[in-house]
């Protein structure tokens, strides 16, 4: 059994009995705005799942039917014919790639920022923490981007996706590590130091097993960041082997009208991988996320 | 094993020095005391002698090599720290063992000398678990288990036991001094508590200011300070300390002013000058005609009468083995055992 090693240097948490009643009307607010996400989110998630199970009689029938409709796999089959699947498969090692390469640069990083003075250490890590937000709006930086990358000859190459999605993720990846660092005793990296290990021994011996739940959540993270980018996927690649599904969903909308039944049915495969994720290791990403990774 | 020679050893941050070129020699198999109030230096010293502070100037060797420079993992020392710093992540074995893994010793090798520590150590139903499962004074013992597997020539510790209770405090010590007395292993042991150093050390090196006050054998520091620093910061309850004028005569007096204080002896070149007296609490006596205090507080601690009184407005802390019948308010006189005043010069500080 892997021990859950941050705990260790956790204070719990104190509340008191009269903050918790006080918090009662509070808490009941907190419950009806939940309930509202839920259902706000969940309402054209679910209408997009039944549609893609629709035939296209259903689809337009009017007054529209909710449960009350033949299931048929129809959509599915007529996405899977497109060869969308074998995209699937090429978005999952575009994230998979990205993943690993974030990680691998995130950590030493992280460590770096935590743990060296060096000059220009404070404005440079305020300038990663600045262009968190600027990688999720990555649309601004396509024109440029893409110029760029076309001089370098980089377009169009099975491995210009990976290199973008790294370069997006990274600051937020070095930003969760960072917290998780932080919270890790330097005392710590100094004993291991007097055992006989190197700085990057420090990094693989005790930073590394210690922070396995913040490495957990920022590959989440990471990993659904990159399967959901459009912008550069449908731009800096052109063979139809080296798309991403998030533009291939979009394809469905094409030139003489929506194709409803199969961009509903591709729409559905694309979020799988996303819910799979979140079933499997929702309580990891929690975890790091909550268990001091997270400082400013 | 082997001693450890610190030669002129300066420590500067920047522009700020912390250490002012100290040196001692600490001899082989010998248990050095660092001891001072925080921010004495006395950590930054250890730590260099570690190797994870560099060393601004001067000298350190351990044995016959000089150690500026070197690696922490090649200086042969090990390290017990405050927070005990071990690895949650591993066993209590592995912890123990983590060095031995590096050096890529044998595995039965690594499991015999675990389970020799664990054994002087009583850690060997332990072995299996982790620290978070352990409680402060198991987690000390681990993280000394760690240190004593490697067989190190130097034991390094930095203030070990300020996470414990006081009991467990009191209780490790004692395991700490007959884990010496049985290893022999040369030992440099940080603390800013005076006592562990008194009850711990072969020899205490007193700091202050990142200078060294005094070296030397508990029993010489108590009964002899150099200086008016080590005499208040050694002992407890601390010295106390009036300052009147010393008279010749025939029998050299102390004169406070509001009273006199007979001396059985006083250098003859401070004759004349302003002191300082020095009179350790379980030094006074209840005397008629000795100062005149009032007590204020009278704690009883069962073995002892532990009296606070005012001389002349100026605090004093006596301590009895005999019992009294002592309330504040009362009036009492004190007077000094023969022989037992230190002098201190007013300006210098020194001891006269």
């Amino acid at each position: 059994m892997q021990p859950d090693a941050p705990r260790t240097f956790a204070p719990a948490p104190r509340v008191s009995v009269a903050r918790r009643s006080a918090t009662l009307s509070t808490q009941t607010l907190v419950l009806a705005l939940v309930v509202l996400l839920i259902v706000l989110n969940g309402l054209p998630f679910v209408w997009g799942v039944l549609t893609s199970m629709k035939s296209e009689q259903d689809l337009f029938r009017f007054p529209p039917a909710f449960f009350d409709f033949e299931p048929t796999l129809d959509n599915y089959r007529r996405v899977a014919a497109t060869g969308f699947l074998g995209n699937m498969l090429t978005s999952f090692a575009y994230c998979i790639v990205a993943v690993f390469f974030v990680l691998a640069i995130g950590l030493p990083a992280a460590y770096a920022f935590d743990r060296y003075q060096f000059p220009l250490r404070q404005p440079l890590f305020l300038l990663i923490v600045a262009s968190i937000p600027l990688s999720i709006g990555a649309a601004a930086l396509l024109i440029p981007t893409y110029i760029y990358f076309a001089r370098l000859g980089l377009t169009n190459t099975f491995f210009v996706l990976p290199m973008i999605y790294a370069a997006h993720q990274l600051p937020m990846t070095i930003w969760i590590l960072k917290g998780a660092i932080e919270s890790i005793p330097r005392e710590l990296d100094e004993a291991a130091i007097v055992d006989g290990v190197s700085r990057l021994g420090v990094l693989r011996h005790v930073v590394l097993p210690l922070s396995r739940p913040a490495l957990a959540a920022a590959s989440i993270l990471a990993f659904v960041g990159s399967w959901n980018e459009f912008v550069a996927g449908s731009v800096m690649v052109d063979s139809p082997g080296l798309k991403p599904i998030q533009p291939l969903v979009y394809s469905f909308i094409g030139f003489f009208g929506r194709e409803w039944g199969p961009l509903t049915a591709s729409a559905t495969l694309a979020m799988l991988p996303i819910l799979l994720i979140f079933i499997l290791f929702g309580r990891q990403f929690v975890a790091g996320l909550t268990k001091g990774a997270v400082k400013g | 094993m082997a001693g450890v020679s610190i030669n002129q050893a300066r420590k500067d941050f920047g522009s700020v020095s912390v250490l002012h070129g100290v040196s001692v020699e600490i001899k082989d198999s010998e248990f050095v005391v660092l001891v001072g109030p925080s921010g004495c230096g006395k950590s930054t010293l250890l730590r260099m002698i570690a190797g994870l502070e560099d060393i601004s100037g001067g000298e350190i060797s351990i044995g016959e090599r000089v150690v500026n420079g070197m690696l922490p993992k090649d200086r042969d020392i090990a390290m017990v720290f405050q927070s005990y710093a071990l690895y949650p992540h591993l066993t209590v074995a592995e912890n123990m063992g983590f060095s031995l893994k590096l050096k890529r010793a044998p595995k039965d090798e690594i499991a015999s000398r675990v389970n020799r520590a664990a054994d002087i150590l009583g850690l060997r139903d332990l072995l299996g678990r982790y620290p978070r499962q352990l409680s402060g004074g198991q987690r000390q013992r681990v993280a000394m288990g760690r240190a004593i597997v490697r067989d190190p020539k130097v034991f390094l510790f930095d203030e070990p036991l300020s996470n414990l209770d006081a009991k467990l405090r009191v209780q490790m010590r004692t395991e700490i001094k007959e884990l010496h007395q049985r290893l022999k292993t040369t030992t440099i042991y940080v603390t800013h508590d005076q006592i562990e150093a008194m009850t711990m050390a072969d020899r205490i090196v007193v700091m202050q200011n990142g200078a060294i006050e005094q070296v030397g054998a508990p029993l010489e520091l108590y009964d002899a300070p150099a200086n008016i620093f080590v005499a208040g910061f050694i002992g407890s309850p601390a010295m106390n300390f009036i300052e009147g004028e010393l008279r010749g005569g025939e029998v050299p007096i102390l004169d406070f002013g509001f009273a006199q204080l007979p001396l059985s002896s006083a250098p003859a070149t401070a004759i004349g000058k302003r002191v300082i007296a020095g009179i350790r609490p379980e030094n006074l006596v209840l005397e008629e005609n000795g100062l005149p205090a009032t007590v204020s507080v009278v704690e009883p601690t069962g073995s002892e009468l532990h009296i606070f009184a005012a001389i002349n407005g100026a605090p004093v802390t006596a301590v009895f083995r005999e019992r009294h019948d002592l309330r504040p308010g009362d009036r009492i006189g004190l007077g000094a055992v023969p022989g037992s005043i230190h002098l201190f010069d007013v300006e210098t500080g020194l001891r006269l």
